[in-house]
């Protein structure tokens, strides 16, 4: 009995990435070699991204004040009432969620197929 | 009294800015990713030392070679999380950002629908037995399906939109000339009485009467919130079409009704064990020398790797019976449910986003047409 047991754990293990059937009730792993150098990479890259769109924004704002659209530090200066203020704390939840509910996500999958149907696939 | 208003989801900047960049990353892997990891399982495998100037020949043998290899495991979380954050994302998601509207767009809906039972061009039928195939699986990672919430069939039509073209035409227009493409293939001849077998929100029974007004067309499919817009989106198109709620295995018409019968990526949603019943209804309700043609995903022959990839999008992307189907012998599985001549060829129309920049890379996917005559 414990050696069939053993036979069946191993076969199911026989992959780490590839699926051989469909995904039941615990969200599947794929990334086991990601390397940490290709990762950090990614994270630079996306730094980078981040750093054009400040300059952007900067440059836009430089160009704002030059034109007279907006006063000097009109930014800065800029006092919010309570509604843009409740909204702006709101996208910033919402922009926390976004981002963090990633970090720990449920490992049950948010979509489903049923056990009967898993036993229908051949 | 319904409304004259388009039914519309109101898409904010942000859902589309994010919907804009998973279609790009869907469009990387698809494309860069794919070729790279078909580079990478190469050199993985000459690295094993196993070569002897063989490669691969069974999908079991590339899965052996794929599992390790980065570029693939990346290409797999890809196919399942862009997915996943296409639908489910917080905020952004389409089933998220459509049902933040459902006070608008539920009630909408439901005048439309109420004016279609009352015309008699929209038939539903709360009776209907799902089978388990439909019941139990979230088709590519719809939660729920497509039959458990009102607005189902809106964000059925919005991941298709999506898909088929960047930005986000909430009418689902796109991939209208998917089916002109495969209208192509038909024989010449006068087809009067149409059924569009598996109709979803009904943009195939739309493009059939764009083309063949003088047609009478029916859509049949088991989802009723998909049904209610296939008939709110004909009445913004201006045509008139039978809309109905049936399990595709019991339909309620006539024996020899119907000119011609056609699909669109149908046979990969059906259990393998459904077959035989599914394709002996659609013979029973074609005249003789009816047609029954649609398109599906097959293998490519003789690359195990594109189709170990295929496979894998099966059961990574909650298509379970993909796998199956790829293996389906349908010649024999038709002639066995009554037709006559069967027809699979190449179909190469879609092969454009499909084809590599390098040539030594296999297609990713492959098509055929399938034209069944009764």
């Amino acid at each position: 009995m414990a050696k069939s047991k053993t036979k069946a754990t191993k076969k199911t293990k026989r992959f780490k990435s590839v699926l051989t059937g469909p995904v039941g009730t615990v969200e599947p792993k794929f990334l086991h070699d990601l390397d940490m150098d290709r990762m950090v990479g990614a994270f630079m890259a996306l730094c980078g991204e981040v750093y054009v769109l400040r300059d952007r924004v900067a440059t836009l704002e430089a160009v704002l004040e030059e034109a007279k659209v907006i006063g000097k530090n009109a930014i800065e200066d800029f006092v919010e009432d309570a509604s843009r203020s409740k909204a702006r704390q709101d996208d910033a939840k919402r922009f926390v969620r976004r981002v963090l509910r990633e970090l720990h996500r449920s490992d049950v999958p948010v979509s489903a197929v049923g056990r009967k149907a898993r036993e229908m696939v051949a | 009294m319904a409304t004259n208003q388009p039914l519309r989801f109101d898409s904010t900047r942000e859902f589309r800015a994010f919907h804009d960049f998973l279609h790009a990353a869907r469009g990387y892997r698809l494309a860069s990713l794919y070729e790279d990891a078909y580079r990478a399982y190469q050199r993985a495998y000459a690295a094993m030392g196993r070569t002897n100037g063989k490669t691969p020949r069974t999908i079991a043998e590339v899965n052996e070679v794929i599992d390790r290899v980065p570029d693939v495991q990346l290409y797999f979380w890809m196919m399942r999380h862009v997915q996943r954050f296409k639908y489910s994302h917080a905020d952004w998601g389409i089933l998220e950002a459509i049902n933040t509207q459902a006070d608008r767009l539920v009630p909408q809906l439901e005048r439309l629908a109420e004016e279609g039972l009352r015309s008699g061009e929209l038939q539903l039928n709360p009776a209907v037995r799902y089978p388990d195939y439909f019941a139990l699986v979230d088709f590519h990672q719809h939660p729920g399906g497509l039959s458990r919430r009102p607005l189902d069939g809106m964000v059925y039509e919005m991941g298709r939109a999506v898909r088929f073209a960047r930005g986000t035409d909430p009418r689902g227009t796109d991939s209208n000339n998917l089916y002109r493409f495969i209208f192509r293939y038909l024989p010449p001849g006068r087809y009067h009485r149409v059924l569009d077998w598996g109709t979803s929100f009904g943009a195939g029974v739309r493009t059939w009467l764009q083309d063949h007004p003088e047609s009478e067309v029916y859509g049949v499919d088991l989802a009723a919130p998909c049904l209610k817009l296939a008939y709110a989106r004909g009445r913004e198109a201006g045509i008139k079409a039978q809309w109905s709620q049936q399990d595709l295995e019991h339909l309620d018409f006539a024996d020899d009704f119907f000119d011609l019968s056609f699909f669109v990526f149908m046979l990969h949603e059906l259990a393998p064990g459904h077959m035989p019943a599914l394709f002996r209804e659609v013979h029973r309700v074609l005249k003789p020398g009816g047609v029954f043609i649609g398109m599906e995903l097959v293998y490519l022959e003789d690359s195990p790797f594109q189709q170990a990839l295929q496979d894998a999008e099966g059961w990574i992307n909650n298509e379970p019976f993909m796998p199956a189907c790829f293996k389906t012998d349908f010649d024999k599985i038709f002639r066995q449910a009554g037709f006559s001549k069967v027809e699979i060829m190449r179909f190469d129309e879609m092969a454009d986003g499909a084809t590599p920049s390098d040539p030594g890379v296999p297609p990713r996917q492959t098509w055929n047409i399938f034209r069944i005559t009764k």
